[in-house]
C-alpha cells in the first residue's frame, strides 16, 4: 500500500469509480447504499493488503479477530473479568509482533542463539501500527464500557486503508464514530479538502525524502565528522519527509473520502523545545504512549515520573525497531525529555531561537542512533564525531568532490528542507498551529506539482516506517 | 474546485515543459553527445553518397565515442566506420538503439561489449532514455530493444532532479566548466570525440592490478543473450548483422586471457567477435586520457589501427577454435578452469 507507486493509485481509482456507481445506482435507498459503502470499503482496505502480501492480511485478520472475540465476549463481564481479559488479551495481541518483529533480536542478539531462520522473518506491513489501534480499542471498549460496534464497523475501523500501514494510530472515540456514519458521498467539496494534502504528501516523499535518500552517504566509514553530521542532518529531513510524507497523503486521501484523520505531524523542527517536538512528531504514537503507559504508571504525579518518562521513551524506541540502536534512541530522547522537565519545572525557559537551535540540534544527533541499524558502524560514527581531530574542513572538501553529485544534492536538497520548514513555520505562525495551510492554497498546490515533476528522481525507497 | 484543478493541471504542464526544455536544449551533458551525434549524422551521409558499400556502425558508450576515429580506419584501412557511441550511463539498450538507427541492408552493427562490465547497465537510464527520445522521438521504440511499456514512457517526460540540482549548482559556482567533456576535447568530422584529458599520476596505477581475473570471471547470463538476440532481430529487420567488439580498457596483459573467454561465449552464442588480437587489454598508460576505458589521442590512433586491420582482413571474426587454443595456451579451458598442470 505504498502511495508513492503508480501501481496503488490504479488500484485505488478504479475501486472508488465502483463505490461511486454503486453510489449511484443506490441513491434512492439510504439505509441499503450506507451498508453497501461500509462493505465496500471493508473490501476495498482488505484487498489492498492482501495485494501488499498474504501474510500482512492473514495476520492483520489473526489480530483484529482476536480482539473481536475477546471483546465480544467481555462486554458483559465484570470490571475485574475485563480487566483480567485484558490481561490476557494485550499479550496474546503482541505476540505476532513480537514474533515477526523481535524474535531475531530477542533469541539471537539477546539469548545468544543462532536460529537462522528468524533472521529470514518479513515483518507483515503495517503490524506495529494496527496492533497498537486494536490493543487502544480493546482498552478502550473493556476498561471504559464503551459499547462494541457492529462487526463491518470494528473491521473498517481497524482496516482503514490510509493509516493502517504507517499511521496515525486511530482511537476509537476518533475514528469509529466516523467510521459508523461512513456514506462514502465522494463530494467535490471533500476532494477539494483532500487532493491538497496529497500533493504535498507525495511532494515531501517523491521530491524530498527520495531525493535526500540518493544524497546520503551509506555506511560511511571514513573519518571526516563533518560528513557524519551531514549525514545526520540529511537523515533527519529525510526521516520527516518521508514519515510526514505518508501522514498528508493518507490524511488526503481520507478527507476524500469525507474521514478526517489525526493530524500526525504538526512541524515538528520548529519546535522550540524537546517536549514540543515530540508533541509534533508522530503525534499519534506519543498520545498513545501517554494515555495507555505514562498515565497508567503515574504519569506527572508521582515522584517516579523521570522514570515513567524513561522507560515510556525506551519502549517508543523499541517500537520502532529491535535493536540496541534503537533502544538507545528512545532512552536519549528519553534523558533529553527528563532534563527539559526540570528545567521547566524550575521555570527555566531559553529564547525562542536558542530553544529551537537546541532542539534541532539534538535531533540531528540523536536520529544517528535511529538510521546506524549496525553496531559497529554507530560506534565508529560516534567515535569521529567526538574526536576533535576529525574536523578538517580540508578533508571533508576532499571527500565531497570526490562524490561530487552527492554534494552537490546535499546542498541543493538541504536549502530547499530548510525552505519548506521556514514555510512551514510562518504558516504556523499566521494560521495558529496549522503549519501546512500555506501548502494547501490552489496555486501552492501548482507549484509543488509543478516542483514534483521537475525533481522526480528515479531512484525510488519505499516508505521508511513500512519497516516499522 | 476548479482553481485547484487547473492549478495542478497548470502545474503538470509546466513541469513537463521545463523537463522537454532542460532535456532538449539544455543538459550540458546531453547537448555534447547530441553535437558529436550531428557530426556522426553528417559523417554518415558522406559515406553513403561516396558509395553504397556496407559500413561498420560502432555502438556503445564514451568507450566507442572518444576511443575510435572512423576517418583514420577509412583513409589507412577502407574501413567505412561509423562511430555511434553515447555515454555508459545512457545504458546499454539505449547506445545499441542510437546504432542501429544508422544501419542499412549490409551493414555490421559493432556492438561495444566492456568485458569488465558484463550485465551492468545492460538496461536504460533515464537519461539515456530521454538522449534517444531527443535524438530518435518514437523511433526509439521501433524495435523490441527499447519497449514500449509505461515505464520507459514516464523517462521521457520525468525530471532529474540529480542533473538538474547538478546544473544550478553548478551554474552559480564555475559556470565555465558546465560538463567535463565540453573543454580539453576536439570534436572532429568524423564524430569521434578527442580527449586530452589526463589523470594525475598515481591515481591511474590503481586500475590496473585489474581484479578481473580469469578466476572472477562471469558467464554470460541470459537477460544479456536476451538482449543480443533482441538486438539481432532489430539489425536482421534493416538487412544488417551484428558483432561484438571488446573496447579499450586499461588492464595488464594476463587480463587478456579472461577477456578471450568472453569473447568464446559471445561467438559460442552466435554472435561474432571482431578479431582485435588485443581484445581491448592495454597495458600502456600512455595510451589512456581520465578514464580506464577513454584512450589519449594516441591510443586512439593505436586501437583504431588494431580494429580496423582486424576488420579489413578476410576473416575479421575470432573462430571458436582459434579462442579456445588462445585460452588454452594461457592455462585455461574456455570455461574458465585453470588447466591442471
Amino acid at each position: 500500500m505504498d502511495f508513492s507507486t503508480a501501481e496503488f493509485w490504479f488500484t485505488l481509482v478504479p475501486a472508488l469509480l465502483l463505490i461511486w456507481i454503486a453510489q449511484v445506482m443506490l441513491r434512492q435507498k439510504e439505509v441499503a447504499r450506507r451498508r453497501c459503502s461500509k462493505w465496500l470499503m471493508l473490501l476495498l482496505s482488505l484487498t489492498l493488503l492482501g495485494v501488499a502480501s498474504l501474510t500482512t492480511l492473514l495476520v492483520f485478520l489473526t489480530v483484529t479477530m482476536l480482539a473481536w472475540v475477546f471483546c465480544k465476549w467481555g462486554e458483559r463481564r465484570s470490571p475485574i473479568q475485563k480487566r483480567i481479559l485484558l490481561g490476557v488479551l494485550i499479550p496474546v495481541l503482541l505476540m505476532p509482533l513480537l514474533y515477526y518483529k523481535y524474535a531475531d533480536f530477542l533469541c539471537n542478539d539477546i539469548a545468544g542463539q543462532e536460529w537462522d531462520s528468524l533472521r529470514d522473518l518479513i515483518i507483515p506491513i503495517g503490524i506495529s501500527f494496527y496492533t497498537f489501534q486494536i490493543i487502544g480499542f480493546c482498552v478502550d471498549t473493556l476498561l471504559r464500557n464503551e459499547p462494541m460496534p457492529t462487526f463491518v464497523d470494528y473491521m473498517n475501523f481497524g482496516s482503514f486503508f490510509p493509516q493502517i500501514v504507517a499511521g496515525p494510530i486511530e482511537r476509537r472515540s476518533d475514528l469509529l464514530p466516523q467510521v459508523q456514519r461512513m456514506e462514502l458521498p465522494l463530494r467535490s467539496a471533500d476532494w477539494q479538502l483532500g487532493i491538497p494534502y496529497i500533493i504535498l504528501g507525495l511532494f515531501f516523499k517523491l521530491a524530498l525524502a527520495d531525493n535526500i535518500a540518493v544524497a546520503f552517504w551509506n555506511e560511511y566509514a571514513g573519518n571526516s565528522a563533518w560528513i557524519v553530521w551531514l549525514n545526520n542532518l540529511l537523515f533527519t529531513f529525510r526521516i520527516y519527509f518521508d514519515f510526514a510524507g505518508y501522514g498528508l497523503t493518507a490524511y488526503g486521501i481520507a478527507r476524500c473520502l469525507g474521514i478526517t484523520l489525526r493530524m500526525n505531524f504538526l512541524s515538528p523542527y520548529t519546535a522550540g523545545s524537546i517536549t514540543e517536538f515530540w508533541r509534533r512528531w508522530h503525534t499519534s504514537l506519543t498520545l498513545w504512549f501517554r494515555d495507555y503507559i505514562y498515565f497508567s504508571m503515574g504519569g506527572s504525579r508521582t515522584k517516579r515520573w523521570a522514570l515513567n518518562i524513561l522507560i515510556v521513551f525506551t519502549i517508543s524506541g523499541i517500537w520502532h525497531g529491535a535493536g540496541w540502536n534503537f533502544v538507545i534512541w528512545g532512552a536519549v530522547s528519553g534523558v533529553a525529555m527528563v532534563v527539559h522537565r526540570l528545567f521547566r519545572n524550575r521555570g527555566m525557559k531559553l529564547p525562542g531561537i536558542v530553544g529551537w537551535g537546541m532542539t534541532f540540534s539534538l535531533m540531528v544527533f540523536v536520529w544517528m542512533f535511529f538510521y546506524d541499524s549496525q553496531p559497529r558502524m554507530l560506534e565508529h560514527h560516534l567515535e569521529v564525531i567526538f574526536d576533535g581531530g576529525n574536523y578538517d574542513l580540508s578533508v571533508f572538501m576532499q571527500e565531497l568532490l570526490s562524490r561530487h553529485m552527492q554534494g552537490t544534492l546535499s546542498a541543493f536538497f538541504l536549502i530547499l528542507s530548510f525552505a519548506v520548514v521556514l514555510v512551514e513555520y510562518f504558516s504556523g505562525r499566521r494560521y495558529k498551529d496549522e503549519p501546512y495551510r500555506m501548502f494547501l492554497s490552489p496555486m501552492a498546490c501548482g507549484i509543488i506539482v509543478f516542483l514534483l515533476v521537475v525533481l522526480n528522481t528515479s531512484v525510488q525507497n519505499q516508505f521508511i516506517y513500512f519497516s516499522f | 474546485m476548479k482553481r485547484l484543478l487547473l492549478s495542478i493541471l497548470l502545474g503538470l504542464v509546466a513541469g513537463g515543459v521545463f523537463v522537454q526544455i532542460y532535456d532538449g536544449f539544455v543538459d550540458p551533458g546531453a547537448n555534447c553527445f547530441a553535437r558529436a551525434a550531428d557530426k556522426t549524422d553528417a559523417w554518415n551521409e558522406k559515406l553513403r553518397r561516396e558509395s553504397a558499400e556496407p559500413c561498420f556502425v560502432f555502438a556503445g558508450g564514451s568507450e566507442v565515442r572518444m576511443c575510435l576515429d572512423p576517418k583514420l580506419m577509412k583513409d589507412e584501412f577502407g574501413v567505412r566506420a561509423i562511430n555511434a557511441g553515447g555515454a555508459a550511463g545512457f545504458g546499454m539498450r539505449c547506445n545499441a538503439i542510437l546504432g542501429v538507427d544508422y544501419l542499412r541492408p549490409g551493414d555490421w552493427l559493432v556492438l561495444s561489449c566492456m568485458g569488465t562490465r558484463l550485465g551492468k547497465n545492460l538496461g536504460m537510464t533515464t537519461g539515456g532514455i530521454k538522449f534517444c527520445w531527443r535524438r530518435l522521438g518514437w523511433r526509439m521504440f521501433n524495435t523490441p530493444v527499447i519497449p514500449v511499456t509505461r515505464d520507459t514512457l514516464s523517462h521521457v517526460f520525468r525530471g532529474r532532479s540529480a542533473d538538474l540540482s547538478m546544473y544550478i549548482t553548478k551554474k552559480m559556482f564555475s559556470p565555465d566548466n558546465m560538463f567535463k567533456y565540453d573543454t580539453n576535447t576536439v570534436l572532429h568530422e568524423s564524430g569521434w570525440i578527442e580527449n586530452f584529458h589526463t589523470v594525475k599520476d598515481g591515481v591511474f596505477c590503481q586500475f590496473f592490478g585489474h581484479k578481473h581475473h580469469v578466476d572472477s570471471y562471469v558467464a554470460l547470463g541470459e537477460p544479456m543473450l536476451l538482449f543480443l538476440r533482441q538486438l539481432q532481430d532489430a539489425c536482421a529487420a534493416r538487412g544488417a548483422r551484428l558483432a561484438i567488439f571488446l573496447p579499450p580498457e586499461a588492464a595488464y596483459e594476463n587480463v587478456r586471457t579472461y577477456s578471450a573467454i568472453i569473447a568464446y561465449q559471445f561467438v559460442a552464442a552466435g554472435i561474432p567477435v571482431v578479431k582485435e588480437p588485443t581484445f581491448g587489454r592495454l597495458s600502456n598508460q600512455e595510451y589512456f586520457a581520465d578514464l580506464t576505458c577513454h584512450l589519449s589521442p594516441q591510443g586512439v590512433r593505436f586501437f583504431s589501427r588494431s580494429l580496423a586491420a582486424a576488420i579489413a582482413q578476410p576473416d575479421p571474426f575470432w573462430t571458436l577454435s582459434e579462442l579456445e587454443s588462445y585460452i588454452r595456451s594461457h592455462g585455461y579451458e574456455p570455461s574458465g578452469r585453470k588447466i591442471a598442470p
